[in-house]
């Protein structure tokens, strides 16, 4: 996938994770291979960088708590603005993905999805 | 400090962890950053290389995996960089200096063209500035933000003692020279307290009502404290501090930075500034119908050739003469006319008009000669269009205009919020100086004292803003590396 369309799609993926509760960085990553059945397992290390955009952006909080082991993690807040933003990326998302799954798929696509099938074009 | 918390807790891993985490800080500019990021990859590194671990790798392999899995350093370590570098702005430092020049050369221009040596001292309190404004870009905004409460006890206790000897003087001296000595220090502060009262309010925005009552009572205080001390001598730093001070708590209500129901917040807006502007208007010293007609009708009151009335008068009639390029035109008869005031004092007597003339031969008389006393200060604006011509003048303005309007989009860049108001604070101080200067550069002078920021009144001015604009590029070049504490408190990185 593109880096730049990856990033936007992670970073996507982890306000959504984010609105379920506050997590860290490690956790994050953990929770994202298990959901995306391994699809987005990305170079851990490149998660940073999304993460500190997003504090930067007031999308989310980051602050520190003591973990049962007594090791201390940062854990990330999502914010009011990290919400609407999510909210605007989703719907970002949804426009992108009906315009490819349009050109992939062709009239078929449509034709399928509007009688409930999850099927592409068959 | 948390990289040595892992360390405790992991015997040896921090070695092995090192070479990578080094890597990663190199790239990154600013120093301070640096630990806390190193202490959250070391941590995530090693929650991974213990599950490796309890999946049965053996301690070498498992780290070594761990390691690998973060990716390449130097890349990670850039891309943090982004997300962590100090903001240049040197396109915004380069016009305030350039406003500072115009000042500057302003005060040669009197030395060298005026023979007034007397404003050395003006160039003094340039430099002073300009230093100040250096010393503010590097440190103002951090130095700000940790030690806000102090700024607005230490505000509050200077005006405080002020107001003191203000009653013990008047018993025993003449209030009037103390009013002159203490107004510089009541314009430095009322301007100052502008950003220190915001940023109040910002950290109390979380508790509904609280953000007002400080606003409310901080502002009232220092309003009418200022307003007992100086009266209409700093009407203008009075109303600048009112205005600036809720446009931006205005500001902060449409941006959603203050925590309830923007209807509710409006309302308790409107309270606020309703008993502020309450407060201000019974502890005013002076007489607003005066005031008033000073600026919109000052041929309504004006009595004499030496009160800010007649000069608004005198200033209105030259504007009306000037031409686009050049000096005023002025005949002779017009010169001596404007020179002895008897252009517009029909009855004035004969003493007055010897009196004037006995310093100057009536083929001599200069625009210089005409212009309002201390029009050097004063009526800078108005001396650039009569004696070059409107369109240098619009020049001159047009740099100015490019300098605020560069200042205004810098604000809108500032993502931190704390930052956000506190830049948009000082900008709107400037903008609002300015707006005064030059509404009483053209004939509509309200109240007594008046500056043109970086330009003129080089003394306490210059100083004072050069803090404002230092303070607002200081928000903007560590607008990435100061975040917010989830408790609304800040914490900086350094």
């Amino acid at each position: 996938m593109d880096k730049k369309l990856m990033n936007i799609s992670i970073s996507m993926l982890l306000l959504r994770l984010l609105e379920e509760q506050d997590r860290y960085g490690y956790e994050l990553i953990k929770e994202l291979e298990a959901r995306s059945e391994n699809v987005f397992s990305l170079k851990e290390g490149t998660l940073y960088p999304i993460l500190h955009t997003l504090e930067l952006e007031g999308a989310v909080e980051g602050y520190e708590k003591a973990a049962e082991t007594g090791r201390t993690r940062k854990y990330y807040h999502i914010t009011k603005k990290g919400l609407k933003l999510l909210a605007e990326k989703k719907k970002e998302w949804d426009t992108y993905q009906k315009a490819v799954n349009h050109v992939i798929g062709g009239m078929e696509y449509e034709y399928s999805t509007e009688y409930g099938t999850a099927a592409w074009g068959f | 400090m948390n990289i040595l918390r892992n360390m405790e807790q992991q015997p040896g891993a921090f070695e092995g962890m090192d070479p990578f985490l080094e890597d990663v800080a190199e790239q990154i500019q600013y120093k301070p950053v640096r630990d806390e990021i190193k202490s959250e990859l070391a941590a995530h590194i090693e929650d991974r290389k213990a599950e490796y671990a309890g999946q049965g790798l053996e301690y070498d392999k498992a780290w070594e995996k761990a390691l690998e899995d973060m990716g390449d350093a130097v890349e990670i370590g850039v891309r943090l960089n982004e997300a962590h570098r100090l903001q240049r702005n040197q396109t915004v430092v380069a016009l305030v200096m350039a406003l500072a020049s115009i000042g500057i050369i302003g005060n040669i221009r009197l030395m060298l063209v005026e023979n007034l040596g007397i404003w050395f001292s003006g160039l003094f309190y340039f430099l002073c500035g300009i230093t100040i404004f250096a010393i503010m870009y590097y440190n103002g905004y951090q130095r700000l933000v940790k030690n806000i409460k102090k700024i607005n006890i230490i505000i509050l206790a200077v005006l405080g003692v002020y107001l003191g000897l203000f009653f013990v003087q008047r018993q025993l001296y003449s209030v009037f020279s103390f009013r002159l000595t203490s107004m510089s220090i009541v314009f430095a502060l009322e301007l100052l307290s502008i950003p220190a009262v915001l940023g109040m309010a910002y950290l109390n925005r979380n508790k509904r009502y609280r953000p007002f009552l400080l606003v409310t009572a901080l502002t009232a205080a220092i309003v009418s404290i200022a307003a007992w001390l100086t009266g209409s001598y700093t009407l203008v730093s009075h109303l600048v501090l009112i205005i600036a001070v809720y446009a931006a708590l205005l500001y902060m209500i449409v941006k959603g930075m203050l925590a309830g129901k923007p209807g509710r917040q409006v309302g308790w807006w409107i309270l606020s500034l309703g008993t502020v502007a309450a407060v201000f208007v019974l502890s005013f010293p002076g007489n607003w119908k005066y005031e008033l007609e000073q600026c919109f009708y000052p041929e309504k009151i004006v009595s004499d050739y030496w009160d800010d009335a007649y000069n608004s008068i005198l200033i209105k009639d030259l504007l009306g003469k000037a031409v686009p390029v050049g000096t005023v035109p002025l005949s002779r008869e017009e010169r001596m006319g404007y020179y002895t005031d008897a252009w517009y004092f029909d009855d004035l007597d004969e003493f007055h008009y010897e009196y004037k003339m006995q310093f100057k031969d009536e083929n001599n008389i200069m625009l210089e000669d005409i212009l309002p006393q201390h029009y050097q200060n004063n009526y800078r604006i108005t001396y650039w269009i009569l004696k070059y011509g409107w369109l240098p003048a619009v020049v001159l303005l047009g740099i100015i205009l490019a300098a605020y309007g560069m200042l205004v989009r810098m604000v809108s860049k500032v993502k931190n919020k704390m930052g956000k108001i506190l830049a948009f604070s000082c900008v709107l101080t400037l903008i609002l100086q300015t707006v005064f200067y030059f509404m009483g550069n053209m004939g509509y002078q309200f109240g007594w004292f008046c500056n043109f920021p970086f330009i003129s009144e080089g003394f306490c001015s210059i100083i004072t803003n050069m803090i404002l604009v230092g303070l607002a590029c200081s928000a903007y070049r560590y607008d990435r590396v100061v975040k917010e504490g989830k408790k609304g408190y800040m914490v900086s990185s350094t």
